[in-house]
């Protein structure tokens, strides 16, 4: 099971250490220099661009007493819910050409197109505004949960030492392992957009997957630039791992009363509030209201009954892969609950990295990997009858949901991991001496009790599903089209108004997990 | 009387690490047998190879002459008809107590699964806690309802490890005696691991004293503690001083503290020189004219009486309890009350 799932990856890293001499070369020479270097670029300014916001904000929050302190603690979270394509539509929608915005500018001041200059969101600085709106949070709950974890004691000692400056000097330190938690997060989400580089116009590597596979109609092109990708996220992964080795001496002992909160008063506490209601307002309210907007611009009543199609196949395959998701990391920690052995937990550990792999990246290898198994298949097939060749593993679903269960079986198997290891190993020993066997011990005792974890985790992945655009948009079956492909769609073809239907459902059900998440952090604070 | 439980020539290491070395020991049908050792002893791993869920090195368990445990063949736990009751209990949270008693009866029909069921309620005192869950149970009704788990499908043997651990002290042998009385009623055989001596003469039928991964004797409580078999078993289960001697022409034996009978004299030759234990209340301060001289070293309070440590002339050291406080440092005479012939040990 895991060797089927582990193959995609396992292609790709072929492709790592056997390239193809002859695509790369004309890669190399043409366009490669350009996706890297774009890539890297937006990497640098979206990191940037999500330190400030996100420890600025989780520092004031943490530390600060101001007006709407406690609202902002939970609102700064909700930009999460937003996927950064969408948000680009609906800016785009807002600041271009024919938008809102210029329009009533145009018409005030009796200007006509050409007579002012207007930044065009369409760019790369516009692309590093929507990401680092969206992604900040990832920086924040981290950082804010490591603030509040440091102890009193520390505080107290730092001022009886004469020391003036508690953030530089010990607070930032401190949190240094948790705020590159963060950052990485961040860098491996804007390695793995597509959607809005896409739409801005950006060469970045993802970008550039595409263009190459089906522009250029080269899937070992595409293959290249995708393990030059993973290779990308492999670094990072290491880099944070490094980061976090060497500072282990800042993981607090569980929790402690945190330092005195600075009540801020004055201009202070304006200047505080209006950092906070900033950042919520330009990642979640605005684009939450544009949408809303929108959507009453939009022509919807005419494709109602799409419309209704649409929202039963993203709940069907959302749904299946979700199911299906949350089964597999089940059946993976049972039997490793079992056996003990090295090898499952390599498995685990294995599969859990699929997180940090761009859906495209997994996608392509996917298709490599069951591009191989068919032909391998019709090879067989043909040698013993005279049947039509099929597309048993790379036409269907098996293919979308294969690389669903690679993205996503990290997010399923955290709340059911947490849970399992909760179950006293008693009581599977208990139950096995009533005479029950190992899997009726399953049955009995052990899913009653992983009941919720596994509906959270179900719920989770359900989400994550629904707003995956990449790996959709490139193994979906023919014809079949989810809420986030549908608006990818419609936002290609200039439809922006019609995309925010479909934007608004998948930003509605985005909401769910976040609420989760955040009652999770204030439950362990 | 029917041998239930047989464990012959019984070896297990881990990881290179010997925990338990040829343990032999048998139980009657219907009586309780008793493990007592100090923690880390390998008291529970024992438990563990007689349920199964390891595997020994060598040696065979057989339990009600069907061998589980032999060198070529282990037999599931779930297939052994062993009952067991955790340290930790180990209750089904997820059950109600009526659920978590009748968890193991699943493959009876109803009607005997209710029978059975009730059957326990009643035995185990749990008549109106039905329908609670174990987290609204306190410490003793957890208990029972383990127990009653552990006695419902009718095992052969009830494996106990160490059940009163998390008790208060003073209730500990109440509580094994009330235990005990309930694994009667039933007609159950057990096998009852603790460290606690109190515990084990309120339970024991037969019983043993283990010490690092070896049984040092295993027999009635009267045997263990008339004829033990060797100093470590006496010191376990007296906290008795041992003390060593010459044997002199007349067969008795010389010590620092006085000459003594041996009961098993015969087994020496004169010249041999052996160890006996001394029980703490034995020893007694004496006048300055009798006795022989000791220092103390020692002197702790432990309400009602103190207890000495005191150096004899020969470098040994023994403790013994007295009535009032005497000043470290200072010496005195000490004597053995009431001398009655002991059993003697060839030292190894």
């Amino acid at each position: 099971m895991v060797v089927v799932f582990g193959l995609p990856l396992a292609a790709l890293l072929w492709q790592l250490f056997q390239p193809d001499l002859e695509v790369w070369h004309h890669l190399s020479e043409t366009v490669l220099g350009g996706y890297i270097r774009q890539s890297l670029s937006l990497l640098l300014w979206v990191t940037v661009g999500s330190a400030l916001v996100g420890v600025s904000s989780a520092w004031l929050i943490a530390r600060h007493r101001f007006s709407g302190q406690r609202v902002f603690q939970w609102l700064l979270i909700l930009p999460m819910a937003m996927p950064a394509y969408i948000v680009a539509y609906a800016y785009t929608w807002w600041l271009d050409v024919a938008g809102p915005v210029q329009s009533t500018l145009r018409t005030y001041n009796n200007w006509s197109f050409g007579d002012y200059v207007f930044p065009n969101i369409r760019s790369f600085g516009g692309a590093v505004l929507v990401l680092t709106l969206v992604l900040y949070p990832y920086v924040y709950l981290l950082a804010r949960a490591a603030f509040q974890r440091q102890s009193k004691q520390l505080f107290e000692a730092h001022q009886l030492a004469g020391g003036r400056h508690y953030f530089r000097q010990v607070a930032l330190p401190l949190a240094r392992p948790a705020i590159f938690g963060g950052l990485a997060l961040v860098m491996m989400e804007t390695l793995a957009d597509y959607g809005t580089v896409q739409y801005f116009g950006l060469n970045t590597l993802t970008t550039g997957i595409l263009k190459t596979w089906f522009g250029l109609g080269s899937l070992a092109g595409a293959a290249q630039i995708a393990s030059l990708l993973l290779s990308l996220v492999m670094v990072i992964m290491l880099l944070e791992k490094y980061v976090r080795g060497t500072a282990g001496y800042a993981i607090d002992k569980g929790p402690q009363q945190g330092p005195p909160s600075i009540t801020l008063s004055g201009w202070k506490n304006w200047m505080a509030s209006l950092w906070c209601g900033l950042v919520v307002a330009l990642g979640f309210v605005l684009p939450l209201c544009l949408l809303l907007v929108m959507a009453f611009h939009s022509r919807i009543y005419d494709w109602w009954s799409d419309f209704i199609n649409l929202i039963i196949h993203t709940l069907s395959v959302a749904g299946l892969g979700a199911v299906l998701t949350v089964a597999l990391a089940l059946l993976l920690l049972f039997v490793h609950r079992h056996t003990r052995s090295s090898r499952t937990q390599f498995a685990i550990r294995a599969m859990g990295l699929g997180y940090a792999v761009p859906g495209l990246v997994i996608a392509v290898g996917v298709t490599m990997a069951f591009g191989w198994l068919d032909q391998g298949l019709n090879g067989i097939i043909s040698t013993f009858s005279a049947a039509p060749p099929t597309l048993l593993f790379s036409g269907g679903f098996l293919a979308l949901i294969t690389a669903y269960v690679i993205r996503f079986l990290a997010v399923a198997m955290q709340p059911v991991e947490a849970a399992y290891q909760t179950i006293n190993k008693n009581l599977d020993e208990a139950s096995l001496l009533t005479g029950k066997n190992t899997n009726q011990t399953f049955r009995f005792v052990h899913l009653p009790l992983l009941k919720p974890s596994l509906w959270t985790a179900v719920l989770l992945v359900f989400v994550d599903l629904l707003k995956e655009l990449p790996a959709t948009l490139v193994l979906r079956p023919f014809n079949f089209n989810t809420l986030a492909v549908k608006a990818y769609e419609l936002a290609a073809d200039e439809r922006l108004a019609d995309a925010a239907v479909p934007a608004l459902c998948i930003v509605a059900v985005g909401l769910i997990p976040v609420i989760i998440l955040n009652n999770k952090i204030n439950h362990r604070l | 009387m029917k041998t239930l439980l047989d464990i012959k020539q019984l070896t297990f290491a881990y990881a290179q690490q010997p925990l338990l070395q040829n343990i032999n020991l048998t139980i009657d049908a219907g009586q309780v047998g008793c493990l007592l050792g100090p923690s880390g002893c390998g008291k529970s791993t024992l438990l563990r190879l007689i349920a199964g869920f390891e595997q020994p090195q060598s040696g065979t368990v057989m339990i009600d002459h069907l061998q589980v445990t032999g060198d070529h063949h282990m037999l599931p736990p779930q297939q052994r008809q062993v009952g067991m009751l955790f340290q930790d209990l180990a209750l089904f949270p997820h059950l109600t107590v009526q659920q978590n008693i009748a968890f193991g009866l699943q493959h009876l029909p109803q009607e005997q699964r209710r029978q059975r069921t009730a059957e326990l309620i009643q035995l185990c005192r749990l008549q109106k806690l039905n329908t609670r869950h174990p987290h609204h149970l306190s410490g003793g009704q957890c208990q029972r309802v383990a127990l009653a788990r552990a006695m419902a499908p009718k095992p052969k043997l009830i494996l106990l490890d160490e059940p009163f651990s998390s008790v208060d002290r003073g209730l500990q042998s109440e509580m094994a005696q009330e235990v005990k009385s309930m694994l009667q009623a039933d007609g159950s055989t057990a096998l009852w691991v603790t460290h606690s001596l109190e515990e084990a003469f309120a339970v024991a039928d037969q019983m043993g004293v283990m010490l690092n991964g070896q049984l040092l004797q295993w027999g009635t409580p009267v045997e263990l503690h008339d004829q033990p078999a060797s100093p470590d078993v006496i010191r376990f289960l007296n906290q008795a001083n041992l003390i060593n001697g010459q044997l002199n022409p007349e067969s008795r034996l010389d010590t620092v503290l006085g000459t003594f009978d041996l009961c098993n004299a015969d087994q020496f030759m004169p010249g041999d020189i052996l160890q006996i234990g001394l029980s703490k209340h034995l020893l007694q301060v004496s006048t300055p004219t009798e006795g022989s001289k000791a220092i103390i070293n020692k002197c702790i309070y432990q309400g009602g009486h103190h207890v000495l440590t005191a150096t004899l002339t020969n470098g040994d050291q023994v403790q013994l309890f007295h009535h009032q406080s005497i000043p470290v440092g200072q010496s005195i005479q000490l004597k053995v009350s009431n001398p009655q012939p002991v059993l003697g040990f060839a030292i190894s």
